[in-house]
């Protein structure tokens, strides 16, 4: 994976990042192998994967360059030149991921240098301008990536599009899903305690993510991040399931033939922390207090799978359709 | 589900009839998208009667997404319409979101990455949205070609397509809509070039009827005789003609009675305007909840 | 206790490849041009020959006498009618006709290569077209666009053109606007001072394919473009999936040579003694007409996103040879230009 290597003299630095989750396009989840090939977006990389608790694979890392505004929550002028690194995931061969990224680092000239000077550090956006860590961090989460700041859910965007163009998708559609966007923005420095926090944004579809922790832990915090993300979409999909199968059982239609396939197909992909590193469990288990994700989950597969034995139970006893309340 | 609308000529309430549909069809509870194609005169927008949008968008709106790649806004009715019965759906209804085209969008080059992207679109709001409602401009535009390239191609195999074409109920309408359908660079036509199976196309399009006089209505029946005998031959003409012409029953969706608010204001009727107002007739609210409900009702688009 | 777990798949390696100091490409010359006679070949190695002599002595003082230098000399066959257009003569013959050439003026040449093996590569003779591995796409999927002023990541970079530019194009004229035509405006260099050197050069031209009885959209790619390829080959930059690819293939005493050129390896290794082929730094003596080309190479290459961790490797094993390399990798590149007398 192309990390950004900054270096510990450099002071606080921020990385900001969006990550967007969706369903792979395809009526059954995809076998590893397929999803290997399908994550072949650069030629000549490998796709990283593992295979516990549930698959996990990584596409190569790709460049996209940049030279624009910054977001910064005081609104002061913020200018930046260079790339951000992007990539796909796929989890269980269902959920799939566009995540891309950049750092923003002080650049030592206040003038565009020339692009080969940018390739060199991929994954960096240089500040042409005088701009605080936390004013940036702030600002990209407040910002939600609206024109002409920096977009990087574009770019996630186009990696899905990109992964989903693969020729041996069926393009099937076996449940109804939001795609969600979770932005985060990490500031880096060796002086900080690591901390966390997460909000649900007015925006039904926007999460954002602001994390401190120590330069080292850069490449943990974007897994971290797309975890939390995967997690959140889990939990978004399953309760807009569930209002539909109110919906459905309001309006006299049978809610079960819209919970099966969500009880099949993504119940067994909840494993949050499973592919976190051990530095960062403790955000997870700061979660799992407050406000209790696997609580909620449990919750809410309860929920379906009380409404999907109800509806056996009804056709045992002479299949009479949904009461129309 | 998509859900192509279009028509012969314009002037056909195709527009104002689609959005009406849509919005039935959330509130038989489903999450509907209405996607403004028309890029000549993107109108959904103040049917909707969202401000902002009236006349499209000025920045984000679909003419941009296919020439340039910004990804489009959603605009959730239930939100941003100025209309009360808009904003007040029963618990019950599903999402409706308009994703509106651009103000004075103008045309655009055929370039090889508008299919693509397109398909990128319409994937992502199938994941989505149980109903898509596409509104393409009137008669063989660009829009109506694009929609056929996109949905003949193989990543769109398993997604359902209909077709819904507007006329009104006139022997020049019927005639031109035979014409859009069939004749010459006709949808099917242009979709065998696509690589659609023409069969499966052809099962794929019906026809709505608009601003159709209703003969039971009390002016007929009330009103002179001879006028009355004289309308149920024109009548009884304009059904052998539509016969004749592949717009018989077989293949009708509907008919969307002629209305008043339809043709003055061009607006979403609501069940108060009905119920309250008094301002829509109950016919015409009832004709666009059955053309709702027949959207996925597999015995209407059984193979003919 | 502490448990570890880990799978094997999750951690990537890049495999090293063997360097030189430096290596020093003899020539550059087209296949029919080699079968026609000798006599270009002879006055190139003529030309070329005191500077590669210069070239050695100055690594041997700076690095002492086991600096590793090797010398090359790239076959172009790539243009595909080209191999159609002239029935070969057996590679063996050229490949003798090269090594003979090379050592009557004073020099000895180590490896030879093929251009059209740097689109496909093959690391020993006889490799079918679908196991090679197609170096070309590898390099091609590194290229990034610079970006305009403006760009945030909203719109996607412009198409794959096959084109790549150091600035922003000159505005289309406006053909519409009959009454009030738009005035013509210049092409602007990225990042220019003042005045802009405006360079757009074709990468490759899609080309229909009919081999395989349909036709598939094929990229024909420019001799600038695998001439970049050649370049990052030589600079040990190039892997596929972290192996090695396009490693030299030794020849041996007794040479058995496939009699058809296409099933030749990329890199055939002439001298068993020869120093590794791939370097620290390049430099090339070529006939002046190269310039252009050579230029175009270097624009290409600096718009690569080279794999970051090769870049380190390479670093790293630099640093502990003492040996300081710059950054950037053209600037890792030397030539002479020679001219004609």
């Amino acid at each position: 994976m192309n990390a950004v290597a900054p270096s510990a003299e450099q002071g606080p630095l921020v990385v900001v990042g969006e990550i967007r989750t969706c369903l792979v396009q395809n009526f059954a989840a995809l076998p590893d192998n397929f999803v290997g090939q399908m994550l072949k977006v650069v030629p000549g990389q490998p796709v990283y994967s593992s295979k516990r608790p549930v698959s996990h694979a990584t596409s190569p890392d790709r460049l996209t360059g940049l030279d624009c505004a910054l977001a910064s929550y005081s609104r002061r002028k913020a200018h930046g030149c260079g790339t951000a690194l992007s990539h796909a995931t796929v989890t269980g061969g269902r959920i799939l991921q566009g995540s891309a990224r950049a750092c923003l680092l002080p650049a030592g000239a206040d003038q565009r240098r020339a692009w080969r000077h940018y390739l060199a550090r991929p994954g960096v956006v240089e500040i042409t301008t005088r701009a605080d860590p936390d004013d940036l961090a702030e600002g990209f989460l407040a910002d939600h990536g609206r024109d002409p700041a920096l977009d990087l859910g574009a770019i996630s965007e186009r990696v899905i599009d990109e992964v989903q163009s693969w020729r041996r998708l069926d393009h099937g559609t076996p449940l109804r899903a939001r795609r969600t966007r979770v932005l985060w923005a990490a500031v880096l420095d060796s002086e900080i305690k690591p901390s966390a926090r997460i909000t649900l944004e007015r925006d039904e579809k926007v999460r954002t993510v602001r994390i401190n922790a120590s330069p080292g832990d850069l490449p943990r915090a974007m897994r971290f991040c797309e975890d939390l993300a995967l997690h959140d979409w889990l939990l978004t999909t399953v309760s807009l399931a569930l209002s539909q199968a109110d919906r459905a059982s309001a309006l006299g239609r049978d809610p079960v033939e819209l919970l099966q396939p969500v009880v099949d197909q993504l119940v067994p992909l909840w494993t949050p922390g499973a592919h976190v590193d051990p530095v960062m469990l403790p955000l997870w288990t700061g979660l799992e207090r407050h406000p209790g994700f696997t609580h909620q989950w449990q919750l809410l597969v309860a929920r379906m799978r009380d409404k999907i034995a109800y509806r056996m139970i009804q056709l045992r006893d002479g299949g009479r359709p949904w009461p129309a309340t | 589900m998509l859900i192509f609308a279009t028509s012969d000529k314009g002037g056909t309430g195709r527009s104002v009839t689609g959005c009406n549909i849509a919005y039935r069809r959330a509130l038989q509870g489903e999450d509907v998208a209405y996607l403004d194609f028309d890029f000549g005169s993107p109108t959904a927008g103040a049917i909707f009667d969202i401000p902002d949008a009236e006349r499209g968008v000025s920045d984000r709106g679909l003419h941009s997404y296919l020439r340039s790649g910004l990804e489009p806004v959603e605009l959730d009715i239930a939100t941003e319409s100025n209309r009360e019965s808009l904003r007040d759906m029963p618990p019950s209804s599903g999402r409706l979101v308009l994703v509106p085209g651009d103000r004075g969008g103008g045309e655009f080059g055929r370039s090889q990455e508008l299919v693509p992207r397109c398909i990128s679109l319409f994937n992502r709001l199938e994941q989505e949205y149980a109903v898509s409602v596409i509104d393409l401009s009137a008669g063989r535009s660009y829009a109506a070609d694009l929609a056929l390239a996109v949905t003949g191609d193989e990543r769109m195999r398993q997604v359902t397509s209909r077709w819904l074409v507007f006329h009104r109920w006139t022997r020049q309408h019927i005639i031109a809509a035979n014409g859009l359908v069939f004749g010459e660079n006709g949808i099917l036509e242009a979709g065998k070039l696509h690589g659609h199976d023409p069969q499966r196309l052809r099962d794929s399009i019906r026809f709505v009827r608009t601003a159709v006089v209703n003969l039971e209505a009390p002016q007929f029946t009330m009103g002179r005789p001879a006028q009355e005998a004289w309308s149920r031959v024109c009548n009884n003409d304009l059904k052998e003609l539509a016969a004749r012409n592949g717009l018989g029953l077989s293949t009708l969706l509907g008919e969307v009675p002629l209305d008043p608010v339809l043709q003055w204001r061009e607006q979403i009727i609501s069940d108060a305007d009905v119920v309250v107002s008094k301002i829509a007739n109950p016919a015409t609210v009832e004709a666009f909840d059955a053309i709702a409900a027949r959207l996925s009702e597999d015995s209407t688009w059984e193979g003919l | 206790m502490d448990v570890v777990f880990r799978e094997k798949s999750d951690t990537p390696q890049i495999e090293e490849v063997a360097l030189s100091h430096l290596s020093i490409e003899v020539g550059h010359l087209y296949r029919e041009d080699l079968e026609d006679s000798d006599e270009r070949l002879r006055e190139q190695f003529r030309r070329a020959a005191p500077w590669i002599e210069t070239a050695a002595r100055t690594v041997k003082s700076r690095h002492g006498g086991k600096a590793r230098v090797s010398t090359c000399f790239l076959v172009d066959d790539y243009t595909p009618a080209d191999s159609q257009r002239k029935p070969a003569g057996p590679p063996s013959q050229i490949v003798e006709m090269l090594v003979e050439t090379a050592r009557s003026q004073g020099f000895t040449l180590d490896y030879i290569v093929r251009e059209s093996g740097c689109a496909l590569s093959a690391d020993k003779p006889g490799v079918e077209p679908s196991a090679q591995v197609d170096l070309a796409d590898i390099v091609a999927g590194m290229i990034v666009a610079e970006p305009d002023a403006g760009d945030n990541g909203s719109r996607p970079p412009t198409a794959d053109s096959g084109w790549l530019a150091n600035g922003k194009r000159a505005p289309k004229p406006d053909e519409s606007a009959a009454m009030a035509p738009n005035p013509w405006q210049p092409p602007e260099e990225y990042g220019r001072r003042n005045h802009s050197i405006f360079v757009d050069v074709e990468l490759w031209a899609k080309v229909e394919d009919w081999t395989s009885g349909a036709a598939l959209l094929r990229r024909d790619f420019s001799c600038a473009f695998l001439a970049a390829v050649w370049q990052l080959m030589r600079l040990g930059m190039l892997r596929n999936e972290g192996k090695p690819v396009a490693q030299p293939y030794r020849l041996g005493t007794d040479p058995n040579l496939p009699a058809e050129w296409p099933d030749l390896p990329t890199v055939l290794q002439v001298n068993e003694r020869a120093a590794p082929f791939s370097a620290y730094r390049a430099f090339s003596l070529l006939p002046h007409w190269y310039l252009p080309t050579e230029h175009a190479v270097r624009h290409i290459l600096e718009h690569l996103s080279l794999d970051a961790a090769i870049v380190r490797q390479i670093a790293a094993r630099a640093a502990n040879e003492r040996i300081t390399l710059p950054e950037s990798v053209t600037e890792r590149l030397g030539y002479v230009f020679l001219d004609e007398c």
